[in-house]
């Protein structure tokens, strides 16, 4: 390596650890990035988590899961603030938006869409679920 | 009597011992190929959705840096259509598997590391990204940087062709051009390590270490992910509190593998194991494959085939 391949060379080392480091404080540069995920604490309590999940049904009858909001071109977290929390609370219109965008795609339209929040408790290392609050909201065809 | 070299100098000259020690590039050319290997066969991420992003999104929701700088080349109502991300991962694909066999590889390895970062960053833009992604993206982006198809590669049989298919394999003569890259993808990984413990304790502090903080994380993944060993360890609470100081230690501790070269196979074992847990504890996750595929920086290959044909390692990393 010549001298200035080595100046180069040594320039990208320390670029490339400084980079890691400031990640530490924050996103710097795309892909240094903090490795901050499961970062909070949690008080003792009852450990308890509440769990939803959207299913739809297409008109022949098959009932289809929203499992991968990617794949209808929005990003997990904005999936669960966009869709589930407002679908969750109660709101038709929302959901009939993630029907028509669901059914932008698909030759058997989603007609009927169902939110399930079930609350699941660790009771003495079993697992003990409450009875599932469930809402359906029916989505004209178009 | 001589003249002692001054703090610079001897800084310098231990600076170029780390980094630059010889080598026959063997372990690159081993990291070259099972990283860019497994990543073409299990880790591309898939075009479809990226494909969505551009027909739902208007505009990028939070764009990545390099995104920003590529856009600032080509108009953002360019890179944001079908044809413009096909085109990327035809590039990617063909860069990935000339990068793979070894052929043109300085050029090749570089338009790959290029259209993985430009294929991460594009996902990331509309806010979906992950951790894996990003410190395989880095290796790409250093791997044009060294001469990678030194050995095991096309390019070698190419300059050797009369040697055969021996010729493949590539000289053995030492050089201190290669290992530095391998060095540097260890003290990221040691580094991202070392982030992680960071901000459990800058953001959940010793509470961190309290065993229900681990409960309710494993118990989240145990109910979300139908994982029965996660469901059994969720329940035990003293074996919580020492995963949890174990967990902290073993992050924030990875870090002195790097100053104290002896220790480092007892990190990745203990990393290894970690990361096995997490994937049984998971039921299944490619975070654990494509951590410990990075692993593989760490080995000495001149040591390992040394080792096998009962010579002398000539490496050093």
């Amino acid at each position: 390596m010549t001298r200035p391949g080595r100046l180069a060379t040594n320039a990208v080392i320390v670029l490339c650890l400084g980079l890691q480091l400031a990640g530490f404080g924050g996103n710097v540069a795309f892909p240094f990035v903090p490795y901050d995920m499961y970062r909070k604490a949690i008080p003792p309590g009852p450990i308890a988590i509440s769990r939803t999940r959207l299913w739809g049904t297409t008109l022949a009858g098959e009932r289809v899961r929203f499992r991968r909001p990617e794949s209808l071109g929005i990003p997990s977290k904005g999936f669960r603030r966009k869709f589930i929390e407002p679908i969750a609370a109660g709101s038709e219109a929302v959901a009939r938006e993630l029907a028509n965008l669901a059914n932008r795609d698909r030759d058997d339209p989603i007609i009927r869409i169902e939110v399930r929040t079930k609350r699941t408790e660790l009771v003495d290392g079993n697992i003990e679920e409450a009875p599932p609050q469930v809402l359906t909201f029916e989505v004209p065809v178009t | 009597m001589e003249p002692q070299p001054s703090i610079l100098m001897r800084t310098a000259s231990a600076w170029n011992r780390f980094w630059y020690p010889p080598s026959t590039g063997l372990s690159l050319a081993v990291a070259r190929i099972v990283v860019v290997g497994s990543t073409l066969l299990f880790f591309t991420l898939p075009m479809r959705p990226q494909l969505k992003f551009i027909a739902e999104n208007e505009q990028f929701v939070q764009p990545r840096l390099f995104v920003t700088l590529v856009a600032q080349v080509i108009p953002e109502q360019v890179i944001r259509t079908p044809e413009f991300i096909t085109g990327a991962y035809i590039s990617y694909w063909i860069a990935g598997v000339l990068t793979l066999v070894g052929l043109f590889t300085r050029p090749a390895a570089a338009a790959f590391g290029l259209t993985s970062l430009f294929l991460v960053a594009h996902k990331g833009s509309y806010g979906e990204w992950h951790h894996p992604q990003t410190l395989i993206t880095i290796f790409f982006l250093l791997l044009p940087l060294a001469d990678s198809g030194r050995r095991l590669s096309l390019d070698a049989w190419r300059h050797n062709r009369r040697q055969r298919w021996k010729g493949f394999l590539g000289p053995s003569t030492l050089t201190p051009d290669t290992v530095w890259t391998l060095r540097l993808m260890q003290w990221m990984i040691a580094l991202a390590y070392a982030s992680a413990a960071f901000w459990k304790m800058s953001v959940g502090g010793l509470d961190w270490l309290n065993g229900y903080t681990l409960q309710t994380y494993l118990f989240q993944a145990a109910v979300q992910k139908d994982a029965t060993i996660a469901l059994w360890l969720s329940g035990q609470f003293a074996l919580c509190v020492v995963l949890s100081y174990l967990t902290i230690l073993f992050e924030g501790g990875f870090v002195t593998g790097m100053l104290w070269r002896r220790v480092i196979p007892l990190w990745l074992a203990i990393g290894a194991s970690f990361h096995l847990g997490l994937y049984f504890g998971r039921n299944g996750s490619h975070t654990f494959f494509s951590w410990v595929v990075l692993y593989l920086v760490f080995v000495d290959f001149d040591r390992v085939a040394a080792f096998f044909s009962g010579s002398t390692a000539d490496g050093d990393q």
